[in-house]
């Protein structure tokens, strides 16, 4: 008998009993389902953590206020000043680039158009150098800027994609905090960083900043080093200089890698969550194939008897029912490529940040698995129906 | 030509041995048309079922065509089944959810008939038993009478020398059941080999030899003086 030959007796007696089967692929069809999202959704989430990390930086480290989780625009008063910068700009062992910030929020305006929640970030001229952050147009903050504590900024792309619609930001004033502010460069865009838009931002001098918001307090201080090999000793350093003048709880010192570490680890949760739904979903639907086999088998003694009766050898049988198992869950598992198909399409229209592409090793996974899962739960019925002793299965009613 | 020695087939039934059959001997010709009577219980299924190569004897030896297929492994058995035997059943044991067609076909995958040559094949069969226009019909579409031609036909697909029938008209009606002795006959002009069991003294008596059971036993190996033949005319429509 030739594989074509089974896989048409296997067709016949699953298209035969369309619902039933139907229903018996629904475990596979969510198993595989939640196999591809999960698949493709960390597939998708390690493309988004290789995007943070290049684009922070690998070789980054911050000092923060307060401990640990001190974001962006952190509540807690600061005790971070410009010396401690200093000091480890000067004490450590490692050529490294100190970029402290000032941030706050302040609405932006240039003649009628305003912009509100802009993070503005009173910044050094190595920011750039210490963030790998540079302007497209014009200039970032020069060392005289910050001597002579000027009113200039460099804008965000989104600030000045607001203010100046016609992209023309360059020498115009924009208020500030009731002040008037000269353009004198544009950020390339850095885009989302989890949920802050990165490019809602601009920077001023540090030292005008900290007159117009009338604090010598630092949000946090970036450390660059040369590689990111040093990042733990060079950390060490940092929080042994910043510990000798403020007390522990006062500051934290963490690296983009940690921050990384923290989405991994959500993601991580996300698929061990999804995983084992694609795991029981299998396991049931594993189970509910090699139920619906029993039950065809047993129906079918009579049937097994006369094949038998007819020539058909041990091994003839054993593949027939073999196959109808697998054909069964391999229908299930394409069910589920196209669940996931239309999921993604769904999902990727609902949030058009979260972009959720199928991956096609995903696909490839999931059918793999759907015909093991029909392999394995088959064996038993199919090798049942063999075995079977074809005069008392003629004799069966 | 068949050939059984002393032929001797035991069941186990909760721990009581039945006795079907206790050393039977017989040989049938090639091209014979023996029946076998005998009261309900008495082997004549055991009997069948052991030349159909569907189950082994106890002990006794099977021959068929010079071969002892007593001591035959399960695949050549099978081999041999769907070569050289054809079963035809009391209750016909077609697939219900296949055609008439389809039924005749099913041999085919077993023996690895030429494929281009099985559906000009199933059409003549289905032909030759008078069911040209039924092929497309399922089962339940067909009369028992018809029904049971398609199972011959099925038998005959592989062109086996030995048809065996267990009671294959005894779920017939009397008319019914004359056609498909009629066809039976004809087979076994054409030159099979056809053992049949049957219950009625008048179909046995179309057989040119009956053969007795009781209790397992030959009781009598009786040559039919007078057969019956099955009047049909050559032309007449099988209902
Ligand atoms: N599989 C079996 N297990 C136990 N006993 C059986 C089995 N098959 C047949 N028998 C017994 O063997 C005897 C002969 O059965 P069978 O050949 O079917 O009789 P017949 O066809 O002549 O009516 C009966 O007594 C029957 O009960
Ligand atoms: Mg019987």
């Amino acid at each position: 008998m030739t594989l074509l030959e089974h896989a048409q007796v296997s067709l016949e007696a699953v298209v035969a009993n369309k619902l039933r089967s139907t229903l018996t692929t629904l475990g596979v069809t969510i198993g595989s389902t939640a196999i591809i999202l999960l698949i493709s959704i960390s597939i998708g989430a390690s493309h988004e953590v290789t995007k943070l990390v290049e684009g922070l930086g690998s070789n980054l480290f911050m000092v923060a206020p307060g401990r640990g989780k001190g974001g962006p625009l952190t509540a807690s008063p600061s005790l971070l000043r410009l010396s401690h910068a200093e000091r480890i700009q000067k004490e450590t062992s490692f050529h490294v680039v100190v970029s402290p910030v000032l941030n706050n929020l302040a609405a932006v305006r240039y003649g009628r158009e305003a912009k509100a929640g802009v993070i503005v970030s009173g910044a050094l001229p190595n920011f750039p150098e210490a963030r790998s952050w540079r302007p497209t147009q014009g200039t970032f903050l020069k060392k005289s800027d910050l001597e002579l504590a000027r009113r200039v900024a460099a804008l965000g792309r989104t600030v000045e994609t607001a203010l100046f619609p016609s992209g023309d930001s360059l020498g115009k004033d924009v208020v500030v905090a009731g002040e008037k502010f000269r353009v004198i460069g544009v950020m390339e865009s850095k885009g989302q960083l989890f949920d802050i838009d990165m490019d809602n931002q601009i920077f001023i001098p540090l030292t005008t900043a900290q007159r117009i918001f009338g604090t010598s307090a630092l949000s946090f201080i970036f450390v660059a080093v040369p590689k990111p090999d040093d990042i733990p000793a060079a950390m060490a350093e940092a929080k042994r200089i910043v510990g000798q003048t403020i007390l522990p709880e006062q500051f934290s010192v963490k690296s983009q890698g940690e921050t990384l570490e923290t989405v991994q680890s959500i993601s991580l949760i996300f698929t061990a969550m999804l995983g084992s739904v694609a795991g029981v979903s299998l396991l049931v639907g594993g189970i509910g194939i090699m139920n619906i086999m029993i039950v065809s088998v047993t129906e079918r003694t009579r049937e097994i008897g006369l094949r038998k009766a007819l020539g058909a050898r041990e091994p003839d049988i054993l593949i027939q029912f073999l196959s109808e198992a697998v054909l069964l869950s391999f229908m299930g598992g394409c069910f589920g490529v196209t669940l996931a198909y239309i999921g993604s399409v769904v999902v990727s229209k609902a949030s058009p940040t979260f972009a959720l592409s199928i991956s096609t090793f995903a696909v490839g996974l999931a059918l793999i698995f759907s015909i093991a899962v029909g392999t394995f739960f088959g064996v038993y019925p199919a090798y049942r129906a063999a075995r079977m002793d074809p005069i008392e299965a003629l004799r069966h009613d | 030509m068949v050939r059984i020695t002393d032929l001797v087939k035991t069941y186990q039934l909760e721990g009581i041995e039945v006795r079907a059959l206790r050393g039977l001997s017989l040989t049938v010709d090639p091209g014979a048309f023996i029946a076998v009577m005998g009261p309900s219980g008495c082997g004549k299924s055991t009997l069948l079922n052991l030349l159909g190569c569907l189950d082994r004897p106890t002990s006794g030896t099977l021959e068929i065509g010079g071969v002892d297929v007593s001591s035959m492994s399960p695949t050549d058995l099978a081999i041999l089944r769907s070569q050289k035997i054809g079963f035809v059943f009391q209750t016909f044991h077609l697939l219900a959810r296949a055609s008439a067609f389809a039924n005749v076909m099913l041999p085919f995958v077993y023996s690895g008939y030429p494929s281009e040559r099985r559906k000009p094949r199933a059409l003549e069969l289905l032909q030759y038993v008078g069911l040209q226009d039924r092929v497309r019909h399922r089962p339940n579409q067909l009369s028992g009478g018809q029904q049971q031609r398609v199972a011959i036909a099925r038998a005959l697909a592989n062109d086996p020398g030995i048809l065996l029938a267990d009671e294959p008209t005894g779920n017939l009606d009397s008319k019914s059941g004359l056609e498909i002795m009629a066809l039976i006959e004809r087979l076994n002009r054409e030159g099979k080999t056809i053992i049949m069991v049957t219950h009625s003294r008048e179909l046995a008596e179309h057989a040119e030899r009956i053969v007795h059971l009781l209790d397992g036993v030959m009781i009598r190996d009786e040559v039919v003086a007078e057969r019956r033949v099955a009047e049909v005319r050559p032309d007449a429509e099988p209902a």
